[in-house]
């Protein structure tokens, strides 16, 4: 069943791809296939909500959708109750660093931390508030204070204290609480500072909250652990961690100590992950051919990962496993470029077929002016086409009654009615209903 | 370099001998035993052995230093009882429990031992000279020698005493001792002594050296009783920064008043001990101060009641008390005398509450009867409920300006003042007073009307040009001019009506600025508008007009004093600047029914008539307003048709007959147009006047209704169409302690982030976890977020109409 395009979806996704970026709300709108990545990146989630943890390399290259697909794990895990965080991994923001580069990696992800309410980002305050309410809520129902509701949520933080640095974690949540009872705004603006790791030095920490612990770059990991638990005690079904630009990593980092400091992490999330010593938490690294697998500066070139990342060797052409952590994106196909234009022009109309800006005849045109004006590779890198596209829709959408082949110039393109055309693919045929791929070639 | 007594030196020397010799006895027994493990070929061993040995005799030796050290320092002293005393931040905090070395304590045992000197009392009235320090009142203990017994108060004539100087805090050692600190510190302490207790003291141990002294006397003598209290009472308010000390003293004024009886101390000596502005950090104190009241029954100060709210557990504790202390004071007294006038008198319950004492002085340890019973004015905490209520709200009231005050601006600003509650803003001066105060005389005629534009106003707000200011802001700087006790018409407040950048508005200065309590002034403001339309539709408003539409309306309307002071600026500024008859008019057209239009229509031709004539140019005015009105025109002909009706004079040919003519009819000229003047019949506008009161409140309503209800969530905008607002049955599937907080919300539009989060705090919720399960819920019901985030927060109203549209 189609679902309704809200109106901040369509502004969000016009904006977004007008600009170039990977709207964050209104994917499946615009979706074109992936269905057997998705549904593994799903069963992942599921398992992750069963106490289980998942750790996935989408691995593309440049174009192929990965930073969309990273979009599209993170609305299916809104979607599923989850909490995501994500982070461009950049030189100043890494895995592994020791001049605070780490922290700041940190940082960014819990400033990025969202909900299903939230998908903006900015949820911690959400998330932290929400799960002090309902102690506060369950103590005040039998009648007790504002005392026994901080010694509720030591009590119930206790549970944290096994991870590392878990009772500071307890105190920071404790003065929040303590801050909001007393209207002191300025202990709760510094208990979320703790939290989002904004403390640098642990005599700020001290002084501010009376803790004698901080997030730095030796503890981001075993604090994201933390985070995940108690995003789990909070309701939530888990945490999803997305990285973007690995490729930064391998391509980057020309200090080859540097670059395996930060692939013994990846190795460290991937045992922890693999073999069951963590819960409730998801990472997807997303990265291009390079990061995997050049062989001097890649993955690839850090032999406990090579064998673990080593894809399985019966998988050939046209076949695929998704048990494995690597999920493969191949790149766009002219077809699949006509229905993402086939999307984005339902979405200009608000999915009403009445007010489709250009008509499928269009569509085809355009991707002919595509073709024309970027060469005959302008699917690979769709940015371009999509861009030039959105464009040419909000021109027509502005001013009623111009004639979109004035617009874009008369091109004749071949259209091809043969039923076994070889560009239909299994994605596609998830769309059957909203175009007529299968009569078109290029 | 201070000596030691040859007693100590002998005392020293036999406990080291003693000591050294043991530890060399032990030593020897040892290296036999290993000597005949190994046996004597063992010759490094030996050597080692013997040198261990040998270096053992000189232990006595330096056993003996240190002793004799540790004694000038006061140091053995101490360490019998370490472990008593507590560092805190500020210098070290002197908390003694503990005391295990023997003294004498009783009073019987005064008898004097060899070598010592008589401990004596110098009280109130008595004199202390030593050296150049002149001790009135001293309320110490003193001995021309060493004293019988151990008494750290006491001061020992016989000892030197030295120059005054500034040490560090703790240069005392942990346990205050007059004969054990040094000459220069006993300076520093005379010299406290002798400035009568009051000046500032660097260590606080020196005030416990008195007060060992001042326990002293009441605990083991039970002497001076009352005058020591009232001695502890004013140190008790001279020093607060120790905690410690604080405690203590909170706790001894206590003891011994409960142990002296409470009901025995009168008045006055109450009032010198517990009246001052004390720290309090002992419940005893509370509860004995209490018990006060209630024995003599007399009702609780103030102060009291706000001490007994701040230590009951069920009141917020708040950084607002300490950032705001001033303000909250004011406010809690505010509350607690309207709601208990002179004062709450509460009830003992039942059951005895004991009271206990703990001496600081270690020397006193065991000299105190544990336990003194007073009747227990805290047994039923549930009496004290309305002073956790006073608490609580004004805590809550000043929330926005401790908010204010914490972003850093002054106190004394222009936003703080506008962020205190109103009950404080009554009673202090605005900041932007004189400047207010200035503008109104500058722009004050001779005849004693203010004039001024709005600009003007807006400028002394820093408010930055504007075509038309907003109504938010126009509403602001009409709640500042009341502040300051200035009136504005028109009042953005009661018109909702923002002003235009150079409009003209009239201030006023009555004794009270009071906003209408009900919607019959702006009836009244418009009638008195709609009169001046009329007045001045033929070019000039005569002041016998002005009178007497101003006659009408105090006839017809009882306006109160508030009213007619606004209704009288109101009328300098339309003399001044006549109305614009199409403004009121198109409101009134939008908000009235037909029927009530008419209604509106009649009673102008009422107003027109009230001279008994209408003018041509009136009637001009009158048909202009019909049309705007979208009366139909014969109406108007009408209405004053039904004027004329009972008039002798002759009446005109009726259109009717004129239908019957079969010849061609001459073409009649228009009625109205032919009026020159309509001569009308006075008890029928009579009648119709009287109707007047009818269409004042409607006229009233239609003008939007809008006095402003000052509480804060009317800062938030209305919407202008309100929605059905959906009962919290229809909030399916979010969790019922966020259906009233929702339901609230839907009542606004948009809401100031810091309304929110007031709101929020009236619910007992947390504001980013009402957005988190709210928007949450709302995405999956409502199919999108409901609650936008930012300043302000946004309600997203049409997903709860089409829900429910859908629904229906």
């Amino acid at each position: 069943m189609p679902t309704k395009i809200k109106s901040r979806e369509r502004d969000a996704i016009i904006n977004s791809l007008r600009s170039g970026v990977v709207p964050r709300v209104g994917l499946q709108h615009i979706q074109v296939g992936r269905s057997d990545e998705v549904e593994a990146v799903i069963n992942d989630l599921k398992r992750a909500e069963n106490g289980s943890a998942f750790v996935r390399f989408i691995i593309g290259r440049f174009g192929s959708g990965k930073s969309f697909f990273l979009n599209l794990a993170q609305m299916v895990a809104l979607e599923r109750k989850f909490v995501v965080a994500r982070a461009d991994i950049t030189p100043d923001r890494r895995l592994y660093a020791s001049d605070g580069k780490a922290r700041l990696l940190y940082s960014e992800l819990m400033q990025n931390l969202s909900t299903k309410s939230k998908p903006d980002g900015g949820a911690l305050t959400g998330i932290v508030e929400r799960w002090i309410s309902d102690i506060d809520y369950e103590i005040k129902q039998k009648g007790g204070d504002n005392k026994e509701v901080g010694k509720e949520i030591t009590t119930k933080l206790r549970i944290l204290q096994e991870y590392v640095s878990g009772y500071d974690f307890a105190i920071v949540v404790n003065k929040y609480y303590e801050g909001f009872c007393s209207h002191n705004d300025i202990l709760m603006v510094n208990a979320i500072r703790w939290l989002k790791g904004d403390y640098t030095t642990k005599s700020d920490a001290r002084k501010d909250l009376g803790v004698r612990s901080f997030i730095h770059d030796m503890n981001i990991y075993d604090y994201l652990k933390l985070m995940a638990r108690f995003i789990q005690m909070a309701g939530y079904s888990g945490l999803l961690i997305n990285f973007d630009e690995m490729v930064v990593l391998s391509q980057r980092l020309n200090n080859s100590k540097a670059r395996n400091s930060n692939y013994e992490m990846i190795l460290r999330i991937l045992n922890d992950c693999l073999q069951g010593d963590v819960s409730g938490i998801g990472f997807i690294f997303a990265g291009t051919d390079e990061f995997l697998e050049d062989k001097r500066r890649g993955l690839f070139s850090y032999e406990a990962l090579a064998t673990r990342l080593s894809e399985n060797m019966f998988v050939r052409e046209g076949l695929k496993d998704f048990l494995g952590p690597i999920i493969r994106l191949s790149n766009l196909s002219p077809e699949n470029l006509y229905v993402l234009f086939h999307n984005i022009r339902k979405v200009f109309a608000n999915d009403d077929s009445s007010k489709y800006l250009v008509p499928d005849e269009g569509i085809e045109s355009f991707l002919q002016h595509c073709s024309n004006v970027l060469g005959s590779e302008y699917f690979r890198t769709p940015r371009d086409s999509v861009k030039a596209f959105v464009n040419f829709l909000s021109v027509l959408e502005q001013n009623p009654g111009t004639d979109w082949k004035s617009l874009l110039g008369d091109t004749k393109i071949e259209v091809n009615s043969d039923p076994e055309s070889e560009l239909i693919s299994g994605e596609e045929n998830e769309n059957k209903g909203d175009d007529d791929l299968s009569t078109f070639k290029l | 370099m201070q000596s030691i007594s040859v007693w100590t030196k002998i005392k020293c020397f036999i406990k080291a001998i003693f000591f050294g010799w043991f530890v060399i006895l032990l030593g020897a027994l040892f290296i036999l035993y290993i000597w005949k493990l190994t046996g004597p070929a063992n010759w490094l061993f030996s050597i080692v052995s013997v040198i261990i040995y040998l270096s053992c005799f000189l232990l006595p030796i330096w056993i003996y230093k240190y002793l004799s050290n540790q004694v000038l320092k006061g140091d053995s002293f101490k360490s019998s009882r370490s472990s008593s005393s507590v560092y805190a931040n500020k210098g070290y905090e002197h908390k003694p429990t503990g005391v295990s070395y023997s003294i004498s304590i009783s009073p019987n045992r005064t008898q004097q031992q060899k070598g010592t000197s008589k401990l004596e009392w110098k009280g109130k009235g008595t004199v202390i000279q030593l050296g150049q320090y002149l001790i009135k009142n001293p309320f110490t203990y003193y001995s021309k020698g060493n004293p019988p017994e151990e008494e750290p108060s006491c001061i020992n004539l016989r000892l030197r005493i030295g120059e005054p100087i500034v040490e560090p805090k703790g240069s005392m050692g942990y346990w205050p001792y007059y004969g054990r600190i040094t000459p220069n510190q006993r300076a520093n302490y005379l010299s406290w002594l002798s400035s009568g207790k009051g000046s500032e003291l660097e260590d606080i141990g020196y005030a416990f050296i008195y007060f060992y002294g001042l326990e002293r006397r009441v605990i083991v003598e039970e002497q001076d009783i009352l005058d020591i209290a009232s001695e502890v009472a004013k140190l008790l308010q001279e020093f607060t920064h120790s905690n410690s000390f604080n405690n203590y003293l909170g706790n001894f004024l206590a003891y011994i008043i409960a142990k002296y009886g409470i009901e025995k101390i009168p008045e006055e000596i109450f009032k010198t001990i517990f009246g001052g502005n004390v720290k309090i950090s002992n419940s005893d104190y509370l509860s004995v101060a209490v018990a006060w009241f209630i024995t003599h029954n007399q009702p609780l100060p103030v102060y009291w009641a706000q001490m007994i709210a701040k230590f009951d557990s069920r009141s917020p504790h708040s950084v607002i008390t300490k950032r705001a202390p001033k303000n909250f004071n004011e406010l809690f007294t505010k509350k607690y005398h309207d709601k208990f006038g002179k004062g709450f008198i509460p009830e003992f319950s039942k059951r005895n509450k004991d009271i206990s004492y703990q001496p600081a002085s270690g020397a006193l340890l065991g000299a105190v009867s544990p336990h003194v019973k007073i009747p227990n004015a805290f047994g039923s905490q549930r009496q004290y409920s309305p002073l956790v209520e006073i608490w609580s709200s004004s805590i809550e009231e000043l929330k926005q300006f401790s908010r204010v005050v914490g972003e850093g601006k002054s106190k004394s600003s222009r936003e703080a003042y506008e962020a205190l509650p109103e009950t404080l803003k009554e009673e202090t001066e605005h900041p932007d007073t004189e400047k207010w105060t200035k503008l109104f005389f500058d722009h004050t005629k001779d005849d004693g009307t203010t004039l001024v534009p709005s600009s003007k106003l807006a400028e002394l707000k820093e408010l930055p040009y504007k075509e038309k200011l907003t109504l938010q802001q126009c509403k602001s700087l009409a709640q500042t001019a009341q502040y300051i006790g200035i009136g504005m018409e028109p009042d953005p407040r009661i018109t909702n009506t923002a002003y235009r950048w150079e409009e003209n508005i009239s201030l006023y200065k009555p004794d009270e600025v009071k906003l209408p309590t009900d919607s019959t002034y702006i009836g009244v403001s418009v009638i008195f508008e709609l009169g001046m339309v009329i007045a001045a539709s033929d070019g000039v408003i005569q002041s016998e007009e002005v009178d007497f539409i101003t006659k009408f309306i105090e006839g017809y309307f009882q306006l109160s004093i508030h009213d007619s002071n606004r209704l009288e600026a109101l009328k300098s500024l339309l003399i001044e600047y006549p109305p614009d008859l199409s403004r009121n008019m198109r409101k009134l057209k939008k908000y009235l029914k037909k029927d009530q239009r008419e209604k509106v229509g009649e009673f102008l031709v009422g107003i027109a008539a009230s001279y008994g004539s209408i003018g041509k140019a009136e009637i001009k005015a009158l048909e202009r307003a019909y049309k705007i009105l979208d009366i139909p025109e014969g109406r108007l002909d009408e209405f004053i048709g039904n004027l004329r009706r009972d008039f002798t004079a002759p009446v005109s040919i009726s259109q009717d007959e004129t239908k019957k003519r079969t010849s061609e009819a001459i073409p009649q000229r228009e009625t109205k147009h032919e009026i020159e003047q309509v001569h009308l019949d006075h008890n029928r506008i009579r009648e119709l006047l009287m109707q007047t009161q009818e269409v004042a409140p409607m006229i009233g309503d239609a003008m939007g209704n809008a006095i402003v209800d000052e509480r804060d969530e009317d800062t938030i905008d209305k919407k202008q169409t309100p929605v059905k607002k959906p009962s919290s049955a229809q909030f399916t599937g979010l969790d019922a302690r966020y259906h009233d907080i929702l339901e609230k919300l839907l009542e606004l539009k948009s809401c100031p982030k810091d309304s929110f989060e007031s709101i929020a705090l009236k619910h007992n919720l947390m504001p980013s976890a009402i957005i988190e399960v709210i928007n949450e819920w709302s995405d999956i019901t409502l199919g999108d977020l409901l609650i936008e985030e930012g300043d302000p927060i946004i309600i997203n109203h049409k997903l709860m109409d089409d829900y429910y549209a859908n629904q229906n």
